[in-house]
């Protein structure tokens, strides 16, 4: 089982396929990956922390929700997410301990703005050896 | 499964749950390009929703977009129709103004790396680019109630340049309450700035007439020079669709019938969620209006400052500004009859014919102008609305190019490129402040425009004016 993700082409937006060996890891991953987009996530300090609590309606639902939060941190709180040191999930909610960095321009590039992530194809599920999940990001 | 109707047009025949067929305006060459795009699907989705009026239309430029396709039109009955935020996009009222000016090319030739630096230095642009003003949320909810209006009142340019903006850029309907304090919060550092991605501001040069008449009404002539701007409402407008999109989401269950997309989530216009939507999407189209004045307004300055010349010299004349991602009512003839709809253009321009009452009086006789721009370098168009559109795309055509390289692609092919270079060579001289813009933006990633916009031509929805070329260009 390979964890971590990969860009998936589409003419207009960018989608992100990712892998994880649990639920936890799953939603890091995604989390990463949406950071990745934005910034060179290796060049962040881990200073600041957050809380994040998110609810779905189901688990495709919670996904987009929960990724659109950790976007909403950096377009609307300058926070860069460094690192996840645990996620608690109950039935159809989240919460979401993070650490990571106050956005400096002077320090840190932005490769890409990210309008959204969207709802559109969005899937979460379990596999044999894991989970799977697809997000598309409208740039 | 696309059923050929004419050279200009191929249909999605009827089937499922779609309530009326889809309608792409193509070509032949065209077609070839959307290969596995999936817009033909998303074309069919959308004539899922109910309340949908006459066919689910597409315009030659038409991409996968999410949900709604991007270059879709579709139209809703107001008592039983939808309205839904992945049908106006995002960027809400995204869109184009090009201003006209006094000057010759051949006049300035020499200042237009002069030009583009100095645009580059006053226009805030790139990737959250912040505004030298931060407003209070006071002024800011001013902003939405006004748009433009707001704009020049605190002395960025002219009530005249309110005459040439759809809506005298100012959308009815708008109530700052029903935005949320996040959109607020990422609104107030962002009015007066360009952003990133496909937006731009470029030095064009008037290239070729092709409607004498139309663009004298205009104020066009060959070798003017010309600025067009493209850009929208920045986060606020980005945060208000998401907002609404996640509440449409939550409550989609309640709409009585399945979504074949989540991000076709959509509200009933009768309904209260549908009608704080449109509320809270209006008041960030004006957001955008107020915006675009802003951006015009430096730039009239850095041209005077640059060229050492006064206003009247430069003489810089809002020709136009029209939205291209919005939902508005408007009346449109459906089987004989006047009839008020939700109008929806993703990614479509409106194009109304001469004598329709939303037009300024100065374009009464001729038409509306249409503004086309191409993506980076190759230039844009101008064209006219027709009666056409009015009567078979609820007065709408195209808005640019269309993607046909994902972006990913798009920095492949660009590798080892200098982009820089290559735009030099064809004489453009640009200035980006993102690292990939540029190569994500190549030329070769769009489709023809000269293609997309002759289909439009040969279908009738909008004719011809005149052919702009760049010659200098920033971005985001």
């Amino acid at each position: 089982m390979v964890m971590g993700y990969r860009i998936l082409d589409h003419t207009a937006d960018i989608g992100i396929e990712v892998h994880g060996a649990t639920l936890t890891d799953l939603f890091s991953q995604a989390a990463f990956a949406l950071v990745d987009l934005l910034t060179d996530r290796a060049m962040l300090t881990g200073e600041a922390e957050r809380i994040i609590r998110v609810a779905g309606a189901d688990l495709e639902d919670l996904w987009i929700n929960y990724l659109r939060e950790i976007l909403y941190l950096f377009n609307g709180e300058n926070f860069l997410l460094k690192d996840i040191p645990g996620i608690k999930f109950s039935e159809l909610s989240l919460e979401a301990s993070l650490l990571g960095a106050s956005y400096n321009p002077r320090r840190h590039a932005i490769k890409t703005e990210i309008k959204a992530v969207t709802y559109h194809r969005a899937e979460v599920k379990q596999t044999p050896d894991g989970w799977w999940g697809v997000f598309i990001v409208d740039v | 499964m696309l059923k050929k109707i004419d050279d200009c047009r191929w249909e999605v025949p009827m089937i499922g749950g779609m309530k009326v067929p889809g309608i792409i305006y193509t070509s032949e060459r065209l077609l070839k390009d959307m290969g596995s795009d999936e817009s033909q699907k998303q074309v069919a989705n959308v004539a899922h929703l109910p309340g949908i009026v006459k066919y689910s239309l597409a315009m030659p430029d038409v991409h996968w977009g999410y949900g709604f396709p991007i270059g879709g039109v579709a139209a809703f009955d107001m008592d039983s129709g939808i309205i839904s935020p992945g049908g106006v996009g995002y960027d809400i009222n995204c869109g184009c103004r090009l201003m006209t000016t006094r000057l010759a090319y051949d006049e300035i030739r020499g200042s237009i790396r002069e030009l583009v630096t100095a645009l580059f230095q006053n226009i805030p642009s790139g990737v959250g680019s912040k505004g030298d003003l931060k407003l209070s949320v006071k002024e800011e909810k001013k902003v939405l109630e006004e748009g433009s209006a707001w704009a020049v009142r605190q002395g960025f340019g002219t009530p005249e340049d309110l005459e040439t903006t759809e809506d005298g850029g100012r959308m009815e309907g708008a109530d700052p309450e029903r935005v949320s304090d996040r959109a607020l919060e990422r609104g107030r550092e962002q009015l007066g700035t360009l952003g990133s991605g496909n937006h731009f501001l470029e030095i064009e040069v008037v290239e070729e007439i092709f409607d004498p008449i139309a663009a004298a009404a205009f104020g066009l002539e060959p070798g003017q020079v010309v600025v067009m701007i493209h850009s929208g409402s920045r986060g606020l407008g980005y945060q208000v669709c998401d907002d609404y999109l996640a509440r449409m989401v939550k409550h989609s269950g309640e709409l009585g019938f399945p979504l074949p997309d989540r991000q076709l989530a959509c509200a009933f216009l009768q309904d209260r969620r549908g009608q704080d939507y449109y509320a809270a999407m209006a008041a960030a189209a004006n957001y955008a209006w107020a915006n675009r004045q802003m951006l015009m307004h430096w730039t009239r300055e850095t041209f005077e400052k640059t060229l050492r010349k006064g206003p009247r010299e430069i003489g810089m004349r809002l020709l136009y500004d029209v939205c291209h991602n919005i939902a508005k009512i408007e009346t449109f003839p459906v089987e004989g009859k006047e009839m008020r709809l939700c109008v929806h253009r993703k990614g479509a321009t409106r194009a109304l014919p001469p004598g329709h009452v939303a037009l300024p009086p100065t374009y009464l006789r001729i038409g509306q102008p249409v503004l086309i721009p191409g993506n980076m370098g190759t230039g844009s168009y101008v064209l006219v609305g027709t009666e056409k559109a009015y009567t078979d795309t609820f007065g709408s055509a195209c808005h640019g190019a269309g993607r046909v390289m994902s972006r990913t692609q798009a920095m492949k092919a660009s590798k080892g490129r200098s982009i820089h270079r290559e735009m030099a060579d064809l004489g453009v001289t640009v200035m980006a402040s993102g690292r990939g813009t540029l190569s994500e933006e190549i030329p070769a990633a769009y489709k023809n425009l000269d293609e997309v916009v002759a289909v439009v031509h040969r279908a009738g929805l909008a004719r011809k004016v005149a052919r702009l070329r760049a010659v200098g260009c920033i971005k985001g």
